[in-house]
């Protein structure tokens, strides 16, 4: 159990270190069994070297999250934030669009990617994270110019 | 599978029907076999029966909720909403919720989340308390919550 305000500091602390691009840093957040997925419904993943990997694209492509305010389970695990979010569209937008995700632009070097999504997170021992999933959906995902 | 606006709409629309006070039609947006958890960590309430109950004493509390901007999922079945449910009676009590519902084929809510925890929960309208005081105002209103549930309305 980790009480609320904790949880509340682990997952604005996760933003800082993405917008930082800090990978390292994030990944000392995680437990070593963790998984993820993101968006909800496309299928969990596990483990740190998958979620290394997710989190490098977002940084390559400069994410920049902008949370709100988080929530806390009182169930002693869980802690929710909503955030919006901006990043290039490249590297990432390709698979995006594969997946039907959304509509590829005409120019991938110029376009930004702007969505919204709700982050959840399980925290477990020693305060890591050993779940994060990411709420979004086709609507929430926008092509910018 | 229910498209992104149909989900969607289904958290608002349970705000709406919360707002109006209708017990028998928010309780039309769930499915038989219900489970309703509110907080998360206390013991879900499971079936309709249990929650028509929930619902009734919510809307004695004179509930308003004020749902933020909705997000959904890539499996058809689940939307998480930020709001902000407000208590009036038997005093006023402010929470920061993130709701998650689960639609099944049925078009109905199978599974309802609301999840806020006691730092997410404001007292009247006066200075924001803090740390112990914060926490002995929160639980002492939720008790008298608990209290008044089932005895006479006093409208």
């Amino acid at each position: 159990m980790i009480d609320e305000r904790s949880r509340k500091k682990l997952i604005l602390e996760h933003s800082r270190r993405m917008n930082a691009a800090d990978i390292d840093g994030l990944l000392e957040l995680y437990a070593d069994e963790v998984t993820f997925e993101d968006p909800v419904g496309s299928g969990r993943r596990t483990g740190r070297d998958a979620l290394r990997e997710h989190f490098e694209e977002l940084a390559a492509a400069g994410i920049s999250e902008i949370p709100g305010e988080p929530v806390a389970g009182q169930d002693g695990v869980h802690v929710l934030v909503p955030v919006t979010a901006t990043m290039a569209y490249l590297p990432k937008g390709p698979g995006f669009a594969e997946r039907g995700w959304l509509t590829a632009p005409d120019s991938p070097e110029d376009s930004r990617i702007t969505w919204d999504y709700v982050l959840m997170m399980r925290a477990g021992a020693g305060g890591l994270i050993q779940e994060l999933q990411m709420f979004w959906g086709r609507s929430d995902i926008d092509i910018t110019g | 599978m229910a498209d992104e606006a149909t989900l969607k709409k289904m958290a608002l629309e349970y705000a709406r029907r919360m707002n109006a006070g209708d017990v028998e039609a928010v309780l039309e947006l769930f499915s038989d076999d219900i489970v309703f958890e509110d907080p998360v960590g206390a013991p879900p309430l499971i079936g309709k029966d249990a929650l028509r109950g929930h619902i009734a004493w919510s809307i004695e509390c004179q509930v308003h909720e004020t749902p933020g901007r909705p997000v959904t999922s890539m499996d058809g079945r689940r939307v998480a909403v930020p709001t902000t449910v407000t208590v009036y009676a038997p005093a006023k009590l402010t929470f920061s919720i993130i709701g998650v519902i689960e639609l099944g084929d049925d078009g109905l809510v199978h599974h309802a989340q609301a999840f806020w925890g006691i730092t997410d929960t404001k007292v009247g309208d006066g200075p924001e308390l803090s740390g112990v005081a914060h926490f002995m105002a929160v639980t002492q209103n939720l008790a008298k919550m608990v209290q008044a549930k089932g005895s006479p309305s006093p409208m």
